[in-house]
């Protein structure tokens, strides 16, 4: 063994006449390892306890917004139970002197606009995702990959500009020359902000979906042209089954990120939630204005209310139901791609 | 047969076509969505960018609003966040992957952080914007708000109005006794902050008896004259608001500007006469103004008006004995307070909660490109384990962690949800201490795009403008060093 390292030039020096230097280098080394990695797990703690405590506020916030009964607005002392909460439905927080908070007009509103986004992003998405995974050359795929990953670069109140200023316009049929509206758009209303976070998401279904069905093998295709298969049949009967584990995960993540959306719905939603007391009519009228969990907080922040009331501190409640249908969503996708995953090798 | 499967091969040809030709149109619209938006973006806003426009602060008038403060306020928060976000992402990215514990107890710990944070990566922006605001902003009391319990980094002076209008100023301490002007008062009296926080020159300033009946009329006079004007003028764009005409018509601007000049001396006739012109121009231009718009323009020319009548009486450079001082703070970069309110710190201590599970992810996926052969290599030759990470793994990590950050940062200035609670709207100046309150860009948009009145969504547009430049060059720089590693590989 030493002979072995004595054949090195470099190592010869040192081997030859071990200074009492070297013990001291040693000894210094460790002293630095342990200081590093002292400092990676300060730094690593740090970021631990963020993303506890992260979940600990929100849920310790949330859980002060019911019981005791905080004081509203006008000194009035409300008390709004769990179960008025997740039952209730009538959402009435702020006008009046009947303040009702039940959730559900909230969830409905949010479900209302992510439906309309995803019959846009998850076809117009998979239609990319295939065509630059199978059909497109190298050379276009190159480009237009990522062209459309800057759509995901955009930042949301950019999109809820182009909303309000541009789809929802177009909607009314502002470019006609007989000006009819005849769609009867409202100025705000949940077709153009459910388009536009559908445009949103589209780079987020195409871009993970290629991802999943570019990591299928080359042989499963090459059985399936061997078989006389054209390319259509092959993508979606072949390549396409093969990667749905990656693929149905790619539409939850994109689904999360529309259910979460803030900017687009608090500028092109409006603020009046489905009404769910007097019926169901209002859920499919995508040409009126409604209002996601996210456009209430919104709502609430640019108003004038105080922290500590309980119309302030119902903003606790609604993120911490937001938080946790998105993290309900995203666990979900994350057991698909692990649980249903096709491995090849 | 022959027969029957040849028609089949031409419907599965037409059918592969017609699905390739779906599949290219859903390409194409992706792309033609994207020039749409920018294209409808750039439009509106191409033609108010100009100097101006990026140096300005906000304005009531759409035409001369400017976002200089936002600009300064994001490139600040942006800078804290970077700062606090890439060590600690890094480095929890470092321990995550390199030092993966092996005993079971940590390493179920691991499994849950891991997961934790894979997950929070999908939680919306907003609720991390109540989250910084209960955290950094309030640090869970209500009260401490407005009343930090610690703060360090401030100087204190007494502000003392002089008899004309303007303030002078005395170095104090935290809670100094407030002592009223006395004639022959022996502290050093500056007339400006700066030249307080200097050291000099010392102002030219006299405190004169409260006798001088003389001196006190005179500057009761102007003052009386000029709330008359000041009223009269409030009345006017009044009537004219409820008239439902929305405008003050030239002859009674003029009407208003002859009433409130009246001067005091002839040698001032000409500045009189041109104060005159721009009253009436200013009260034209008020015109249509809700009563919150009008409130600035006309505060500004009551102000510059009050100044030149007190100039007139002879009262500038004068104190009142017994005048009492004000309490001034002035906040040195550095100040910091508990706890941090509304104010940078907070706010790109938020962002950096927004981005940090993705800076680790992406940290985590570079780290974990690294061949397992180059850390087996330094360990063979007797290096350690740090030894390793810090000669082999990230040299060859880092243009992955750099894109991935630079993603991230380019993320971070975009967002709005999380600052929506932190940020301010229409400040005047950036920030200059770490506690500074801020406005951002993406808030100044939001800002302008629900304002009622539609002229500053060319504004906002122009502001969205600025936005995708920084951010799409800060995406090209992520392109390129991507491109120059995947070229030296």
């Amino acid at each position: 063994m030493t002979e072995r390292i004595q054949t090195g030039d470099g190592l010869l020096g040192r081997t030859a006449s071990p200074s009492p230097g070297r013990s001291r280098s040693t000894l210094l080394r460790d002293a630095k390892e342990r200081l590093i990695v002292g400092t990676l797990v300060l730094c690593g703690v740090a970021t631990i306890s963020i993303t506890i405590l992260i979940v600990f506020i929100l849920a310790q916030q949330a859980w002060g917004f019911f019981g005791d009964g905080l004081l509203d607005t006008q000194g009035r002392v409300t008390k709004v139970s769990l179960t008025d909460f997740l039952f209730g439905l009538e959402w009435n927080p702020t006008q009046g002197t009947d303040k009702q908070f039940g959730i559900w007009p909230l969830i409905v509103g949010t479900f209302q606009v992510t439906a309309v986004a995803m019959t846009i992003a998850i076809p117009v998405g998979l239609m990319v995702a295939i065509w630059l995974s199978e059909f497109a050359p190298a050379k276009a795929r190159a480009v237009i990959k990522p062209m459309i990953e800057i759509i995901a670069g955009v930042p949301t109140v950019v999109f809820g500009y182009f909303a309000l200023t541009f789809v929802t316009p177009m909607l009314q049929f502002d470019w006609w020359p007989s000006q009819e509206n005849p769609l009867n758009i409202e100025i705000f209303n949940v077709l153009a902000a459910g388009l536009t976070v559908g445009i949103m998401c589209i780079p987020i279904v195409a871009s993970l979906s290629e991802d999943a069905l570019r990591a299928v093998p080359r042989a499963l295709r090459e059985g399936s042209y061997g078989l006389g298969a054209s390319r259509f049949e092959t993508s979606v009967k072949v390549v396409f089954p093969a990667a749905l584990s990656g693929i149905v995960a790619a539409c939850l993540l994109a689904f999360a990120r529309a259910v979460g959306e803030t900017m687009i719905v608090a500028m092109a939603a409006g603020l009046n939630p489905p009404d769910l007391v007097s019926g169901l009519g209002e859920v499919f009228a995508v040409n009126s204005g409604t209002q996601t969990m996210t456009g209430y907080m919104v709502s609430v922040f640019f108003s004038d209310l105080v922290p500590g009331t309980v119309e302030y501190q119902s903003v606790y409640a609604v993120g911490m139901t937001l938080f946790l249908i998105t993290l309900l969503i995203t666990v979900g996708g994350a057991y698909i791609r692990r649980r249903f995953r096709q491995q090849y090798e | 047969m022959p027969q029957y499967a040849s028609t089949s091969r031409k419907a599965r040809q037409l059918k592969n076509t017609l699905f390739q030709a779906v599949a290219i149109t859903a390409a194409c619209l992706a792309l033609m969505i994207l020039a749409t938006l920018l294209i409808s973006i750039g439009a509106r806003g191409l033609p108010e960018l100009d100097a101006e426009f990026i140096t300005q602060p906000m304005s009531s008038d759409s035409s001369r609003t400017g976002i200089g403060p936002a600009l300064l306020g994001s490139i600040s928060i942006l800078a804290i966040c970077a700062l606090s976000a890439i060590p600690l992402g890094v480095a929890s990215a470092i321990l995550l992957e390199e030092y993966r514990p092996k005993t079971k107890l940590p390493r179920m710990l691991h499994g849950f952080v891991q997961s934790n944070i894979t997950n929070l990566a999908g939680v919306p922006s907003i609720v991390y914007g109540i989250l910084g605001f209960t955290v950094f902003v309030t640090m869970f009391s209500s009260e401490g708000l407005n009343d930090p319990w610690f703060d360090i980094g401030q100087e204190f002076y007494l502000e003392y109005p002089g008899a004309g209008g303007e303030s002078y100023y005395a170095p104090s301490i935290e809670d100094g006794e407030l002592t009223p002007a006395v004639v022959g008062m022996s502290v050093p009296i500056y007339a400006s902050l700066e030249h307080a926080q200097a050291g000099g020159p010392l102002a030219e300033v006299r405190v004169v008896p409260a006798g001088d009946g003389e001196l006190e009329q005179a500057r009761q006079e102007a003052r009386s004259r000029l709330r008359k004007v000041n009223s009269s003028m409030r009345r006017a764009l009044r009537s004219a608001t409820v008239d439902g005409t929305l405008q003050v018509d030239e002859a009674s601007a003029q009407e208003i500007a002859d009433a409130m000049l009246s001067p005091l001396r002839d040698d001032i006739q000409a500045d009189y006469e041109e104060m005159k012109s721009i009253a009436a121009a200013e009260l034209l231009a008020m015109k249509g103004l809700s009563a919150a718009d009008q409130l600035l323009p006309r505060r500004k020319l009551y102000d510059k008006l009050l100044d030149k009548e007190f100039a007139a009486a002879g009262l500038k450079g004068l104190i009142l004995e017994g005048t009492e001082p004000l309490r001034k703070d002035v906040k040195k970069w550095y100040y910091i307070q508990f706890p941090f309110g509304k104010g940078i710190l907070a706010g790109g201590l938020t962002l950096m909660l927004v981005i940090l599970p993705v800076i680790i992810v992406s940290a985590q996926e570079s780290i974990r490109a690294v061949s397992q052969e180059m850390r087996a290599g330094v360990l063979a030759l007797g290096g350690t384990k740090w030894q390793a990470i810090e000669k082999v793994v990230l040299p060859t990590a880092i243009p992955g962690i750099c894109t991935g950050t630079i993603l991230a940062l380019s993320r971070a200035i975009g967002e709005t949800a999380p600052l929506l609670l932190i940020a301010y709207v229409g400040l005047q100046a950036g920030p200059d201490h770490l506690m500074a309150g801020f406005s951002a860009l993406p808030i100044e948009i939001y800002n302008w795009t629900s304002e009622a009145d539609k002229s500053f969504r060319d504004a906002a547009a122009g502001g969205i403008i600025v936005l995708l430049a920084v951010l799409f060059s800060f995406n090209a720089v992520a392109v390129f060093i991507r491109q120059k590693f995947q070229q030296a590989n």
